[in-house]
């Protein structure tokens, strides 16, 4: 049982995605864009982060470094339905900056609780 | 002169001798009286002896006499027969004496002139010098010559040259001082002299306003190189005086390559010379120095001037300032030069059309060398692309006068089109007559291509951004309905019809999901698995994947080299290329064929790379894929890439095969190129980056 936090501009995509978790018993936080997402960081020290990259204002990639830059050891899973930043996809650049796992979307419940899993393990 | 009148006056000369003789006898016999008492016959004897002496005496006396007759008779006629004329004039200036000659350039006969005053032949603007003359003759014993115009009675005119001198007349004409002079002139027509006088200093005088007006330096110089004359337009050109070069040598004006080039020349023309070969003109290019101390280029003309017996006794020149004329080479070289190495390609015609001249460019762009053009037109060029109507619009631009710009598709010599921007100008002579046509010419084939490619890749980058926005939407969708399907899915015991209608609703999402994730692939959003990769474990799976799937009647043959390098890639990736273009490929070939799969590592030079700006000149490895097929117009090749573009029927492709390939390779940092012919099939060849070796 994990304390996962879920930050998504998409409000049905963070829904689904916190019953994804719940299935298995994770307890969720839902934050709907990277600014609210690392104020709530600041406060309650999740076992995972869980980020959509395309967002409004602060995006992914931001919130990912700043996260990292804060909190080495934060264990992050990026997500994303597409876009591209010059010769990166989203999640390849998520990768670069140091997230642990990846996920494209439409992903599948079994796969999220998976990376889920073995990011808990880590 | 022994004519009768003559001898009869000799022979009463002798009687009267005679009587003269015997009357001084008869004195002498009265005062001789040493006589008497002589014997008779002695005297007789000695009077005998005596006659005898006086008989030769007179024999001696008559022909000396003669002799005497003769030489007056031979020089009266050298006096009357001469060429010149000869007067005696008396103190008083009357004519004494004239001969023949005389008589005739005065035209008036012999006997006539005798007493006439001779001043009244002399022109009467001479008469001051005629009197003048005169006085001068009889004042002096020497010979004193004089030129004046003589006057005849009929009014002509004609000029003489007097020589002459003083002599004694004959004593009766004694004048009170007791001399009695004379004047004996030889009067000597010069009449054609002074006409060939007059007619050489004409000439002279027009040749040397000819030499000092020429806008030449004409010079001369002597056997030791000195200037003993040069013409004033040395002044106007170099601004030294004439007095300032006079006297100076050829030497003084040349730089010392000069120097040594003339020297040298010189001795061979001496050489020359003393051999009995007579040089003629030699031409020169020399720099001369100015009185500001500048240099000016001049061309000299040099001959040899020999004298009478044919000795070398100087050289005449001739220079001309050809600053201007070499500054216009200069300027003329140099455009020579920038026509012959530019790049565009230059064509000169002449006003009819024909071509005068090509520069290497041009030689270059069309694979023809200049002998193969000159004399042709520029229709050798002509390709099927233009009609009549666009060759006839040029030739009606450019004959009226104006510059024609635009855009040619021609043909090489060896048959390929290419494409080129050209401006074709009419010139112009001073008199405004058209003389040429000249043509600018730009092969822009590589450009087009370039530009085409670039246009591609923009495409590409459109639709990919495009492409990119809707995927992210429909995957966001796309999450929502497979993840909520997961939760019921999650809820146990549902009713079957329930259950297979979820299913249904399963697998037509995740098909979307493909169908969008093969559309991210080819906007390069999904993100890749590099590793390194050897093409020919892939090739032979997919080989027997192929063998499965494809017709029997379509052989398939491969071709992998045995040391290929091996390339950085996603082997997923690259084998949806390869089953794409194998599929493709038996599109192609509905009754059967052959399809070739290839593999070799190749070298990519500056030159091949100049045509594929993304690829990067260095070792790569050959993936190809050949079919027997129905080939593409270059038409179509254009548009293969293109995100839905597709030759199948509707139903059986959806278009995106290649360009999910394309966006494949761009990823991987390859390239694919297109060969296709519709009587042969197509080929094609994809390039991966190669790596060294295998990284840990």
């Amino acid at each position: 049982m994990a304390n996962i936090l879920v930050i998504d501009d998409d409000s049905m995509s963070r829904d689904l995605i916190a019953e994804m978790l719940a299935e298995k018993g994770h307890k969720t936080v839902k934050a709907c864009d990277g600014k609210e997402g690392l104020q709530l960081y600041d406060t309650t020290r999740f076992d995972i982060v869980i980020t959509d990259m395309i967002m409004p204002d602060v995006e992914g990639v931001e919130t990912i470094i700043q996260l990292k830059k804060n909190y080495p050891d934060v264990k992050i899973i990026a997500i994303s339905g597409g876009g591209r930043i010059s010769a990166y996809s989203h999640l390849s650049l998520a990768e670069k900056f140091g997230v642990q796992k990846t996920l494209a979307k439409p992903f599948r419940t079994n796969d999220l609780l998976t990376a889920v899993d073995e990011l808990l393990e880590i | 002169m022994g004519d009768k009148r003559e001898m009869d006056e000799t022979g009463n000369g002798f009687s009267r001798l005679r009587d003269e003789a015997e009357g001084k006898l008869a004195k002498s016999l009265d005062a001789a009286p040493e006589l008497e008492g002589r014997d008779p016959a002695e005297i007789i004897h000695e009077l005998r002896i005596h006659q005898i002496e006086l008989e030769m005496q007179n024999e001696e006396l008559k022909r000396f006499q003669y002799a005497l007759e003769e030489s007056r008779n031979k020089y009266q006629d050298l006096y009357d027969f001469a060429p010149v004329g000869y007067f005696t004039l008396s103190r008083k200036g009357l004519i004494d004496e004239v001969n023949l000659a005389g008589a005739a350039l005065l035209a008036i006969p012999r006997q006539k002139l005798i007493k006439m005053r001779f001043s009244h032949f002399v022109a009467p603007e001479f008469q001051n010098r005629w009197y003048l003359y005169i006085a001068s003759v009889f004042d002096h014993e020497e010979k004193q010559n004089c030129d004046l115009t003589l006057k005849r009675e009929d009014g002509s005119s004609f000029h003489v040259m007097l020589d002459s001198i003083r002599i004694d007349g004959p004593a009766e004409q004694q004048g009170e001082n007791g001399v009695n002079h004379r004047l004996r002139i030889a009067v000597i027509d010069i009449t054609e002299r002074k006409r060939a006088e007059e007619t050489l200093r004409e000439s002279e005088e027009k040749f040397r306003y000819m030499t000092e007006n020429s806008t030449d330096v004409i010079w001369h110089l002597d056997r030791n190189y000195c200037f003993d004359y040069i013409s004033s337009a040395d002044e106007r050109i170099r601004g030294f005086m004439q007095h300032e070069v006079i006297g100076t040598t050829v030497w003084s004006l040349l730089k010392p390559e000069g120097i040594e080039h003339v020297k040298h020349m010189n001795a061979q023309r001496l050489s020359d010379e003393q051999n009995g070969i007579r040089t003629g003109t030699v031409r020169y290019e020399l720099e001369q120095i100015c009185k500001d101390g500048s240099w000016i280029w001049t061309e000299v003309n040099v001959t040899a001037h020999h004298d009478q017996n044919g000795e070398l006794i100087g050289l005449h020149g001739v220079a001309r300032d050809i600053t201007e004329r070499k500054r216009e080479e200069e300027a003329l070289k140099l455009l020579y030069a920038a026509i012959e190495q530019a790049a565009e390609g230059i064509i000169i015609t002449d006003p009819a059309g024909i071509i005068q001249y090509v520069n290497p460019a041009e030689e270059a762009i069309t694979g023809y060398n200049r002998d193969e053009l000159i004399g042709r037109t520029p229709s050798i060029f002509k390709s099927d692309e233009h009609d009549e109507a666009f060759y006839w619009k040029i030739w009606e631009t450019i004959n009226a006068g104006n510059v024609w710009s635009g855009r040619f598709i021609n043909k090489k010599k060896d048959g390929t089109e290419y494409h080129e921007d050209a401006s074709i100008s009419p010139v112009y002579d001073k008199s405004g007559n058209l003389i040429n046509f000249v043509a600018a010419k730009h092969d822009v084939t590589k450009e087009i291509e370039l530009q085409q490619q670039l246009l591609q890749a923009q495409k590409m980058e459109a639709i990919g951004t495009l492409a990119g926005g809707f995927a992210h939407d429909f995957n966001n969708l796309l999450q929502v309905i497979l993840g909520h399907l997961d939760v019921i899915l999650s809820v146990p015991d549902l009713p079957e019809k329930i259950q297979s209608s979820l299913n249904n609703i399963d697998r037509a999402a995740t098909s979307g999901a493909e169908l969008i994730k093969g559309m991210l692939l080819y906007s390069k959003k999904m993100p890749f698995k590099f590793q390194p990769v050897d093409l020919n474990t892939i090739v032979t799976s997919v080989k027997s994947l192929l063998r499965r799937t494809i017709s029997k009647n379509i052989k398939i043959e491969t071709l992998m080299a045995h040391d290929l390098s091996v390339i950085k890639g996603d082997s997923t990736q690259i084998e949806q290329v390869l089953i794409n273009l194998a599929i493709n490929a038996r599109d192609a070939m509905p009754d059967g064929g052959g399809l070739t799969i290839e593999t070799r590592t190749t070298v990519l030079d500056e030159e091949f790379c100049l045509s594929y700006p993304d690829l990067k000149p260095g070792r790569f490895v050959l993936l190809s894929v050949t079919d027997t097929g129905k080939g593409m117009d270059q038409e179509t090749v254009k548009h293969i890439y293109d995100p839905f573009f597709t030759t199948k029927e509707p139903g059986k492709g959806t278009g995106l095969g290649l360009s999910v390939v394309y966006g494949i390779l761009e990823k991987h940092g390859g390239k694919i190129i297109c060969y296709s012919d519709p009587s042969v099939g197509t080929t094609f060849r994809i390039y991966f980056p190669a790596i060294e070796e295998v990284p840990e």
